[in-house]
C-alpha cells in the first residue's frame, strides 16, 4: 500500500471500503502494529506507535480482526476471561458482564462458543473487543458472514457503543452498511482512491438519482426492470422534467448511492 | 486465580470438553496397554525351540537323551547358508545362542526381543541344563508360569506356558562359526503370533524382563504421545484463534505456551498414570521408569515429538490467517512409533525402510533404553547423537512456530 493517510475523528465511525485485496486488512492490522509499514508511521491517540503498540496504548483499543475467533469448547465467559487475561484488562465479574450486555449476549454466556450461531458469536466476539472498554474499536468487517438481520443488529449494536465514547474504525464490504452507518468513509484499492462522507463522495462523483415507474405503456429511452421502467436525474427537479409524457401509475425515486462513486472510482 | 492458572484450567476444560481429546487422552492408552500387555496371550500352547547342533554326534546324543523325556525332536536339514539363514532368523526378531565347543554361550539378535528371550534361555542352559549337559535330568521341556487376564472375564489367571524342544541336524551350522557346536534359536513369530506382538514379552515374564521391554516401550510412547498430546493443543483452536491477540500482548506468548502445555500435559499423564496403576496390579514392574537410561530416552522423545508437532503446527498455522483446521500428528508420530520398532520389531520391516528409520531418535532412544534397563548396558554416544537431533528438532519447531517467531 501506498500514500495512505486517514485521519478519525474522536467519537466516529470511520469506513474503509474496498475490493477483495485492496488492503484493508493490510490496513488495519498495520496500525496494530501486526504488519508494520515499511515508511509512515501510525499515530494512535496522538502518540507515535512503531510496531506493537506500548500496552497502555494497546488497552484503550478493542479489535476484531480476521481469523480472531475464541475457543469453540469453552463458554462465553470462560473465553472472555481469557481474552481479558492476554489483554491485560480487568476480568471481574461486573466487568464481563457488562461488555456481554453491551452486546446482548448475556443471556448465553454460559454456553459454549462453538454451539452459537454465527450472528451471536460475532456479538461475543464485539464483547471480547470491548473489555477494558476501550476508546476505539478496529474492526474487520465485523458483519461478513452473517445474514441480511444479523448484520444490521450488529451493526446497530456497534453503532450504540459511540454513545458510551467509543470511536469506531471498521472495514466492509456493504455499501448498505457502510451508507447507513459511517460518518465518515475512504476508499481503498492499494491506495486512497476518495475519502469523506457518503454525501460528499456521492457527491464529487457525480452520483445521479434514480427514477422507477410502472407504466401503462412502455416508456421510450427507459430501461425496463420487469414492468418497470427506469432511468437517471442529475437531482430531484429534473424528476418532473423527465416525467413529461410518461403514464405513470406509480412512481419511486431513489438517491445516488455508494455503486455510482465505486464505478466511477 | 493468576494468568498461569487460568490458561492452564481453560486448556484442561477444553480438552475435557473436545471427544476426539478425550480418545487419545484416556481411552487410546488404556486400549494400548490392554491390547500389547494383557490380553493378548491367552492360550498355553507352546513356542519351539530349534536347536541346530553342528555336531552330528553330539545332535543325536542330545535328541536320544531328550527323547527318554517324551520331547519331540525335529530335524531340520537344507540350510543352504547358515550366515544368511542366521540373518533372517535373527531379523524376524528371534534370538541365536550359540554354544561353542569351549562351552562359551554367546547370544546373537538385531532385536532386543531376541536377547530377552535368549538372555532367558542363556539362564536357562547355564544355570539348569548345559551345567548338566551329561546329567541324566536335562530338562529341555521348560514351563514357565504366566499371569494373563481373560479378555472376557476380565479375572487375573495364573496359567503356565510350556515351550516344546526341537532338534535339527543341520550340520552346515558350523560355517557359521567354527567353534559353535550348538546353535539355539528361539523363535518369537510362532503359530501364537497371531495373539500378538507382546506374546514373547509375556510368555518370558517368568523372569519380568520381557514386562520391563513391554513397559519401557509402552512408556516411550508415552513420551512422544504425551508432548504431541500438548503440541496438539497448542495447535488446536486456542492458538488459531487467539494468535494474533497473543502477539499482541507482550509476555503472554509465554505464558500461554507454558498453561497450554501444563493442561495439554495433564491429561495425557493422568492417563500415563492409569496405565501404570494397571500395570501394576498386573505385576509388572513398574521401577523401570526409575532408570536413568530409561528417563534419558524418555526426555529425548518428548524433545522429538515436541519438535515434530511444532513443526507440522508451524506449516499450518499463520498469523496472516488461511489456516486449516487443526490438524492432528498423533498418527503420524504412532506410524513413526511403529516403524521405529515400539510395537513390533522393527527389523522386520524392508531393509529400505530399515535404513531409513535407523538413524532416527525414536529408534535409537528405544534401543538405548531397553538395552539400559534390561541389560544395564547404555550406549551414551549413540544416544547423544539422538539426543542431539531431537533437541535440533524441537528448538527449529519452536523457533519457527508463528507464537514464537513474530516476536
Amino acid at each position: 500500500m501506498e500514500d495512505v493517510f486517514l485521519e478519525v475523528e474522536r467519537g466516529g465511525m470511520f469506513c474503509i471500503m474496498g475490493p477483495n485485496g485492496a488492503g484493508k486488512t493490510t490496513l488495519l492490522e498495520s496500525i496494530l502494529g501486526l504488519r508494520p509499514p515499511d515508511r509512515g508511521v501510525v499515530r494512535l491517540f496522538g502518540m507515535e506507535v512503531r510496531g506493537r503498540p506500548p500496552l497502555d496504548v494497546l488497552r484503550r483499543v478493542g479489535y476484531l480482526l480476521e481469523d480472531m475467533g475464541l475457543d469453540p469448547l469453552l463458554t462465553v465467559w470462560e473465553n472472555l476471561k481469557l481474552v481479558a487475561s492476554i489483554n491485560g484488562v480487568r476480568s471481574s465479574h461486573g466487568e464481563l458482564k457488562t461488555a456481554l450486555e453491551a452486546v446482548g449476549a448475556l443471556d448465553y454466556a454460559k454456553r459454549l462458543y462453538g454451539k452459537l450461531s454465527a450472528g451471536q458469536k460475532r456479538r461475543v466476539l464485539i464483547a471480547a473487543a470491548l473489555l477494558g472498554e476501550p476508546e476505539l474499536l478496529i474492526l474487520d468487517e465485523p458483519d461478513a458472514n452473517l445474514d441480511p438481520a444479523s448484520r444490521l443488529e450488529i451493526m446497530e449494536l456497534v453503532q450504540g457503543l459511540r454513545s458510551k465514547g467509543v470511536t469506531v474504525l471498521f472495514s466492509t464490504h456493504s455499501m448498505d452498511i457502510a451508507t447507513k452507518f459511517a460518518d465518515k468513509l475512504a476508499i481503498l484499492n492499494r491506495r486512497v482512491l476518495a475519502m469523506g462522507t457518503v454525501e460528499e463522495l456521492i457527491a464529487k462523483f457525480g452520483g445521479r438519482w434514480k427514477v422507477v415507474v410502472r407504466s401503462r405503456k412502455p416508456v421510450s429511452g427507459w430501461e425496463q426492470l420487469g414492468d418497470r421502467y427506469m432511468t437517471y436525474v442529475r437531482n430531484p427537479a429534473e424528476v418532473a422534467e423527465v416525467l413529461k409524457g410518461v403514464e405513470a401509475i406509480e412512481v419511486a425515486i431513489y438517491p445516488p448511492d455508494l455503486s455510482d462513486v465505486f464505478k466511477k472510482i | 486465580m493468576n494468568v498461569l492458572g487460568e490458561f492452564t484450567i481453560a486448556t484442561i476444560k477444553s480438552n475435557l470438553r473436545e471427544k476426539q481429546a478425550l480418545f487419545w487422552v484416556f481411552v487410546f492408552p488404556l486400549m494400548m496397554f490392554i491390547i500389547f500387555g494383557v490380553l493378548l496371550p491367552r492360550g498355553e500352547a507352546g513356542a519351539s525351540v530349534t536347536v541346530y547342533i553342528a555336531n552330528s554326534t553330539t545332535a543325536e546324543e542330545l535328541a536320544e537323551h531328550l527323547k527318554r523325556y517324551n520331547i519331540t525332536v525335529k530335524i531340520v536339514e537344507g540350510v543352504d547358508s547358515p550366515v544368511e539363514f542366521l540373518k533372517k532368523i535373527t531379523a524376524r526378531g528371534e534370538a541365536a545362542v550359540f554354544v561353542s565347543a569351549d562351552e562359551n554361550i554367546t547370544v546373537y539378535s538385531t532385536s532386543l526381543y531376541g536377547p530377552m528371550v535368549a538372555g532367558l534361555i542363556e539362564k536357562e542352559l547355564v544355570e539348569r541344563m548345559y551345567s548338566k549337559w551329561s546329567g541324566e535330568s536335562m530338562p529341555w521341556n521348560f514351563t514357565f508360569p504366566v499371569l494373563y487376564v481373560n479378555p472376557k472375564s476380565g479375572v487375573l489367571h495364573n496359567t503356565t506356558y510350556r515351550v516344546t524342544v526341537y532338534f535339527t541336524n543341520s550340520s552346515q551350522a558350523r560355517v557359521i562359526d567354527n567353534q559353535t557346536q550348538i546353535i539355539v534359536l528361539i523363535p518369537t513369530w510362532t503359530p501364537q503370533v497371531a495373539e500378538g506382538i507382546n506374546y514373547v514379552d509375556l510368555r518370558a515374564g517368568v523372569s519380568k524382563s520381557s514386562a520391563i521391554t513391554w513397559l519401557v516401550r509402552m512408556q516411550l510412547i508415552f513420551g512422544l504421545y504425551l508432548i504431541l498430546t500438548v503440541a496438539y493443543t497448542i495447535h488446536g483452536y486456542h492458538v488459531v484463534g487467539f494468535l494474533k491477540r497473543l502477539y499482541l500482548r507482550p509476555g503472554t506468548k509465554q505464558v500461554f505456551l507454558m498453561a497450554v502445555t501444563l493442561g495439554g500435559a495433564t491429561l495425557p499423564l493422568l492417563a500415563a498414570v492409569a496405565v501404570l496403576i494397571l500395570a501394576y496390579l498386573a505385576e509388572y514392574p513398574v521401577w523401570v521408569l526409575a532408570n536413568i537410561g530409561f528417563l534419558a530416552a524418555m526426555i529425548s522423545n518428548m524433545l522429538f515429538g515436541a519438535g515434530v508437532g511444532l513443526l507440522l503446527s508451524a506449516a499450518d498455522v499463520g498469523l496472516r490467517g488461511g489456516h486449516s483446521p487443526p490438524l492432528l500428528p498423533l498418527p503420524l508420530i504412532l506410524l513413526l512409533a511403529f516403524l521405529c520398532g515400539y510395537f513390533m520389531p522393527a527389523e522386520l520391516l524392508p531393509e529400505d525402510v530399515g535404513q531409513f528409520i535407523r538413524p532416527l531418535p525414536p529408534y535409537v532412544t528405544r534401543a538405548f533404553a531397553e538395552a539400559a534397563v534390561l541389560f544395564n548396558t547404555y550406549n551414551w554416544p549413540q544416544f547423544a547423537a539422538a539426543f542431539l537431533t531431537s533437541a535440533t528438532v524441537f528448538i527449529g519447531g519452536l523457533l519457527l512456530h508463528p507464537i514464537i517467531k513474530k516476536t
